[in-house]
């Protein structure tokens, strides 16, 4: 490309020609690199100079090395070892040259090599754009949705905390009732021992529901404990049934005290679903929460709740859970998801919104709907693991 | 503390390892146990001979402990002293609870001998309103057995008046009453005049009663 001392002799179309070519490599729009195969830098272009902030004096007197940022040198070492060796005829890559200021500049590269008549290496050729605006913006974008995601979690742990918090004497109850088994099974065997003769195997009988009543308790504790817990959302395989069945562990003394009669109907052969157990358990608190409130003024006898899990379609499963209550009103069936409406009391109108939000994560869609009869149904589908969201 | 062999306790609670764990403690302190899941098994089973008690839970799906209380005390067959059971501290139930005469409110989990000393109470309290009901049941009988003028002339000597004043009032003769009496004193089955008044105020034959 550069013929320094050829120049006097060459004829008049010849330099033209050279000339031509040398405005082409210095107005190119993008930067240019030429290094020999221990990296010194043998020409550069303006676009390059002006990237990197050096003059083309100073460059000559580098070495690519020197304008490689220090986090990509060994990458590039690698890659412009296999280009001399020829083992290599090329590369693209994206990384950061060092400015003169020592400022970082990310851009992309495609790196070819320039060959001799007997095919051997004689110089690599870089040619590079500054891509910094894009990476900038790349960034920037990542990091608002990690915010984004961020007030997610923390509003939807808020709401969380609110939801259990109200289920507290319920939760208290799930806890009591171990407790009184275990105690009342240890004092029986206290009392079987001071018989003359002790019914050992009766007594082991009685340990044994201890041992099983504990655990009880502590799951009850553990699952608690899972739903509390402020982290990173996990993502797993889950039975949806199982998930319910989870939930209902909690409620049930909430529902009884309410006086709603849950009627559970959920498939033995779901197929999984790929997600966040502890948000999908608060969607469905949610929304059980929900219908026993729309119930608050029935009578007794239709106090009923019903909550289905089943296989919608081969990519799909469906959640339902429907009261039987005033059902909503004309215009409420999209109303009732937008944040901060509230038809209660107390509540923050969020559980809706974030319900809907998370189930969309989820790649499902949350909907309500009257019944036919009496009372509302809100329903959820998910994709089925396997299934492309 | 045994109440011997006779007396049963049944306990109501829609959780099947408390009522393992109850039944368990209960027979450890001698008493017979009997268990239900809920308020209509309870009502459906057949009632037990002997003194007894019901050890039931507040809080329970269908009818609840409460609803179940009004049942009984409205049944003389199924009538019996109840030990409430709570597993979160519900203040306005509780006193619902004991104005409607339980003999006391445990909040779940609770200590052997506060159940056991509650179900002792009951127990004893059961044994008597049995016994009670025994004996007006009896002495009912015995009335029945009686004429109506019978039951007329033993309301008057009960209340104190001579022969000769009953036989005043009712307008016939003295000796008639002494025939009366003698066979009144048979019927009711009683040796002497005090046992007479003792049993027509136990009967509730008072002078101006019916």
């Amino acid at each position: 490309v550069i013929a320094k001392k050829t120049t006097a002799k060459a004829p008049d179309s010849v330099r033209a020609g050279e000339t031509a070519y040398r405005t082409l490599f210095d107005k190119a729009p993008i930067g240019i690199v030429v290094a020999d195969a221990a990296g010194r830098i043998h020409d550069v272009n303006e676009t390059a100079c002006r990237v990197l902030g050096y003059t083309k004096e100073e460059l000559a007197a580098l070495t690519v090395w020197d304008i490689t940022h220090p986090d990509d040198r060994s990458a590039f070492t690698i890659l412009w070892g296999e280009v001399v060796e020829r083992r290599r005829a090329g590369y693209s890559i994206e990384k950061r040259y060092l400015r003169k200021d020592g400022s970082a500049v990310w851009v992309t590269i495609t790196t070819t090599p320039m060959t001799g008549p007997d095919g051997g290496f004689l110089y690599g050729i870089g040619m590079f754009q500054d891509i910094s605006d894009r990476i900038r913006q790349e960034q920037r974008m990542r990091k608002a949705e990690g915010e984004i995601r961020k007030d997610h979690e923390e509003l939807s742990h808020v709401t969380r905390v609110a939801t259990m918090s109200e289920l507290a004497s319920s939760l208290a109850h799930e806890i009591n009732q171990p407790l009184t088994a275990i105690l009342s099974n240890a004092q029986a065997a206290l009392r079987f021992l001071k018989a003359a003769r002790p019914d050992l195997e009766e007594i082991r009988d009685t340990l044994k529901d201890i041992v099983s009543e504990d655990q009880r308790a502590a799951k009850v504790i553990k699952e608690l404990r899972d739903l509390m817990k402020k982290e990173e959302p996990h993502l797993e395989p889950l039975n949806m049934s199982r998930v319910i069945e989870q939930v209902l562990l909690f409620l049930r003394s909430d529902c009884i005290i309410r006086g709603v009669t849950v009627i559970s109907d959920l498939s033995a052969d779901l197929p999984p679903v790929y997600g966040s157990r502890v948000q999908l358990q608060q969607v469905i608190i949610n929304l059980i929460n929900n219908a026993c409130e729309a119930m608050k003024d029935a009578v007794p006898a239709e106090k009923m709740l019903t909550i289905r899990a089943l296989k919608k379609d081969p990519k799909n499963i469906v959640v339902e859970i429907a009261d039987c209550g005033q059902g909503l009103k004309k215009g409420m069936t999209e109303k009732i998801f937008e944040p901060f409406f509230t038809t209660k009391l107390k509540g923050l109108g969020m559980g809706l919104a974030i319900s809907r939000s998370i189930i969309a994560a989820h790649g499902g869609t949350l909907t309500a709907f009257n019944n036919p009869d009496k009372g509302a149904t809100v329903s959820f589908t998910l994709p089925a693991e396997g299934a492309k969201p | 503390v045994t109440t011997g062999n006779q007396s049963t306790v049944y306990i109501v609670d829609d959780d099947a390892p408390v009522r393992k764990g109850l039944c368990r403690l209960v027979g450890s302190a001698g008493y017979r146990a009997k268990s239900f899941s809920c308020a209509r098994e309870f009502l459906e089973s057949p009632a037990a001979a002997g003194p007894a008690c019901l050890v039931l839970d507040i809080c329970m799906p269908g009818m609840d402990g409460l609803e179940l209380q009004e049942t009984i005390n409205s049944l003389e067959s199924r009538s019996m002293p109840i030990i409430f059971m709570t597993g979160h501290g519900n203040v306005p139930a509780s006193v619902k609870a004991m104005k409607a005469g339980a003999i006391d409110f445990l909040s779940k989990p609770f200590n052997d001998h506060e159940i056991l000393s509650a179900i002792s109470a009951a127990i004893q309290k059961d044994d008597k309103t049995r016994e009670k009901r025994a004996r007006t049941s009896d002495i009912k009988e015995r009335l029945d057995a009686l004429t109506p003028r019978e039951k007329e002339v033993m309301r008057w000597v009960a209340a104190g008046m001579l022969n000769k004043q009953v036989a005043g009032k009712l307008g016939i003769a003295e000796k008639t009453i002494k025939v009366h009496r003698g066979r009144v004193m048979r019927k009711m089955k009683v040796q002497s005049f005090a046992e007479l008044v003792r049993i027509a105020q136990e009967a509730g034959l008072g002078p101006r009663g019916s």
